[in-house]
């Protein structure tokens, strides 16, 4: 675990800019009263009233039926599927600004972790990025920072995968490939050489 | 289960996909799309002069708007237009016929990867059921047809593998064979499950191989005949090759704009593959708006229902904890190259192109009904699985019956058939009709191909099209107000945006709206006599 941190330029991309995370984790109270008013936006609503009244039938479009359809749930679904973003692996794994949160090369571990944690019915590590998912959510605001703790816990699904691997894959992975990739991201992240 | 319980519920399910898929087929969607319009004219033309629309003789390639069909749906078309006629139904029949028989093949493929036949229908009524399944069925799209085909095949490859007939193998080569045929996204995902299938029992290949290698005589021709000729076509034609290249996502204008200032072009390439993979393990893609039906980042339809979510985490909970090795295999090797051809291509997610990942969750699922009926509480569970999902599904009735014609009317390109079934009656009235090409909801961004409308919503013989490709006193484009506003007892078919804000509403002989209330088209008679005489 601790060679995956030390091997990623992300996390030392926060710590070099931890006076900017401390300002973002500061501003969490306006950010969560600001999200939480935007799940009922008045966008949202109209939306929402625009579904209910759309009908083929003329009568139908104020009937019980389609206030049972459509209402706030409605709405407050579509902002916990917005705010299950966060944990989706295209997070991680795509190029966020520059280059990707977890390198590449670990998402065949990352998957393979999942698989194991099952297996081994540790449901703790599979259940608990959701609730920081729903709170990076309610806050609106999916930066590196607030994606920090998932990105801790994706890198330990990585960890359960590698450890499965054979030990002379797994020397070749945490000894050359993975410094060359991460190398690789550093410069990038940090310079414009590549 | 006794056998005649086991076949009257299969009855019952068949029944039910066929009613979904087939009630009302000709006005729901409520208009032909530019798909439908080309291979149904190109069907119709095949069957009269052996022809496309293009002239082209008995063709394994159809040129379409901005795309090249595969054969199979084209030559499938044209036996039902012989049995039925030239209409909406007949254009659509066999994608609903094989998406109405795609949970029976289900049914048969699970009983044969040895799921208890309670299990078996649960999942065969699933996918009966699943809107996914069924908004596609009902419109001519050939990856329901291909996706028949390829779990037909699967199910005669299971038989196969059990019975070790030769006949079943071959029977299972030309279906996957004809897959690859009908849909383009196959081409990718074909030889990998070819790959994966061989792969995994090569065992039975290698002792049948020492045991009479004769008896692979018929497989390998109908290999050659399928895959090789395909080989063959794909690298000679460049038709096929243009669409590969055309929805290839480095043409993606966004990723084309910074490749422009990126000195590691092949990592940023590499990255939006793996982005466009990634995107179809969105949970808000599976579960809530991957079917597009409403407008963007609004409420809609997940590729699956979103009450399905705990459920399908718990059959991958069960599918992956299953002493079974072979079915975690068939899982695995889906759940990864379900996606891989739609992650080629540009653009959002497509819960087309990854239609053929459905059997992943059939499998998912059948885990969760098998695990399910085994537990005390398992029939409490299905009933209130049953009640959430019955809720589910009206709702997604509602949206697709309601909300779905409202926010996609343009780009089903609602409208048009009724402005021609006028021009089909009236052109002799005019001495010009002008219909244009584009139009839209919003904004005038949905490109259309009014010929070919015209060609099937008049009927035209498609000999005198082929011997001339004017079509009456028709001619299509945009309508230019200045010049041909002057043009004498001249009918222009336009949208709102064709004409200028004070043209003479009486001019207007009626106007075509969406079902959303925008107008969709106008069609306008001109007589610049009177009204230039009056306004100068």
């Amino acid at each position: 675990m601790r060679v995956l941190i030390l091997l990623n330029p992300t996390i030392w991309w926060m710590i070099f800019n931890l006076p900017l995370g401390l300002k973002e984790y500061s501003k969490v109270p306006p950010y969560f009263s600001q999200d939480i008013k935007g799940i009922f936006s008045s966008e949202k609503i109209n939306f929402l009233l625009q579904m209910r009244s759309i009908s083929s039938s003329p009568n139908f479009d104020t009937s019980l039926g389609k206030r049972l359809l459509f209402n706030k749930l409605n709405l407050i679904f579509d902002s916990i599927f917005n705010m299950l973003t966060a944990i989706s692996p295209k997070t991680y794994f795509t190029v966020f600004d520059k280059v990707e949160i977890i390198p590449i090369i670990l998402l065949p571990f990352w998957f393979s972790g999942i698989i194991i944690l099952i297996q081994q019915k540790k449901y703790k590590w599979l259940v608990s990025p959701l609730p920081v998912a729903l709170l990076i959510g309610i806050l609106g605001k999916p930066n590196l920072f607030f994606l920090f703790p998932i990105t801790l816990i994706y890198l330990y699904y990585c960890v359960v995968g590698i450890r499965k691997l054979n030990p002379k894959y797994q020397k070749l992975l945490l000894r050359f490939a993975l410094p060359a990739y991460s190398t690789f991201l550093t410069i990038r992240l940090f310079t414009s050489i590549v | 289960m006794k056998n005649t319980k086991y076949k009257i519920f299969i009855i019952i399910i068949i029944a039910t996909s066929f009613v979904l898929r087939f009630y009302k087929l000709s006005s729901f969607p409520a208009s032909l799309s530019i798909d439908e319009v080309s291979f149904g004219y190109n069907a119709k033309s095949i069957l009269e002069t052996g022809r496309d629309e293009y002239g082209k003789f008995l063709p394994l390639s159809f040129r379409a708007l901005g795309d090249f069909k595969l054969p199979v749906q084209v030559y499938l078309t044209s036996i039902s237009i012989s049995l039925f006629g030239f209409n909406e139904f007949s254009i659509r029949f066999f994608v609903a016929l094989f998406g109405s028989l795609t949970p029976l093949v289900v049914i048969l493929t699970l009983r044969e990867l040895k799921f208890t036949s309670q299990t078996s229908l649960l999942t065969g009524l699933w996918v009966a059921i699943l809107p996914w399944h069924i908004v596609y069925s009902r419109s001519t799209f050939e990856v329901i047809t291909a996706f028949f085909f390829v779990i037909t095949g699967l199910y005669f490859y299971l038989l196969f593998k059990k019975t070790n007939k030769i006949w079943e193998l071959s029977v299972c080569l030309a279906l996957l064979g004809l897959s690859v045929w009908t849909y383009n996204a196959m081409r990718v995902f074909m030889p990998l499950l070819l790959t994966f299938l061989f792969a995994s029992d090569y065992k039975i290949f290698r002792k049948r191989l020492n045991h009479s290698a004769s008896t692979f005589t018929s497989p390998l021709f109908i290999s050659f005949l399928f895959f090789g000729t395909l080989v063959f076509f794909s690298i000679t034609n460049r038709d096929i090759l243009g669409r590969a290249n055309d929805l290839w996502l480095g043409n993606d204008p966004y990723l084309s704009q910074r490749l422009a200032s990126e000195k590691f072009p092949t990592y940023l390439i590499f990255m939006q593959w793996v982005n466009q993979y990634l995107q179809y393990f969105d949970l808000r893609f599976i579960f809530w708006k991957g079917l597009n039906l409403t407008s963007p980042n609004r409420l809609g339809l997940g590729i699956l229902n979103a009450v399905d979510l705990p459920f399908i985490a718990a059959g991958i909970y069960f599918l992956a904890v299953s002493s079974d090795k072979y079915i975690k295999r068939l899982a695995l090797f889906w759940l990864l190259a379900g996606p891989l051809a739609a992650s080629f291509t540009r653009g959002d997610g497509s819960s087309i192109r990854t239609l053929i990942w459905l059997f992943f969750f059939v499998l998912v699922m059948a885990h969760f009904f098998e695990n399910l009926l085994k537990k005390k509480v398992g029939n409490i569970i299905l009933a209130i699985y049953t009640l959430f999902f019955s809720f589910n599904i009206l709702y997604a009735f509602d949206v697709y019956t309601n909300a779905f014609p409202k926010y996609n009317a343009d780009i089903w390109h609602y409208g048009y058939k009724e402005a021609i079934n006028y021009v089909c009656s009236n052109h002799t009235q005019y001495n010009h009709v002008i219909i244009t090409d584009k139009y839209g909801r919003i904004e005038p961004n949905i490109q259309t191909i009014p010929h070919l409308y015209l060609l099937v919503h008049c009927n035209l013989s498609p000999s005198t099209y082929h011997l001339n490709k004017a079509i009456f006193n028709v001619e299509i484009k945009k309508p230019n107000w200045f010049e041909d506003s002057k043009l004498e007892n001249t009918l222009l078919i336009g949208s709102h945006w064709d004409f200028p804000e004070n043209f003479p509403k009486d001019w207007i002989l009626k106007t075509i709206y969406f079902p959303s209330g925008e107008p969709a088209l106008h069609l306008v008679e001109t007589s610049p006599d009177k009204y230039y005489q009056n306004k100068y």
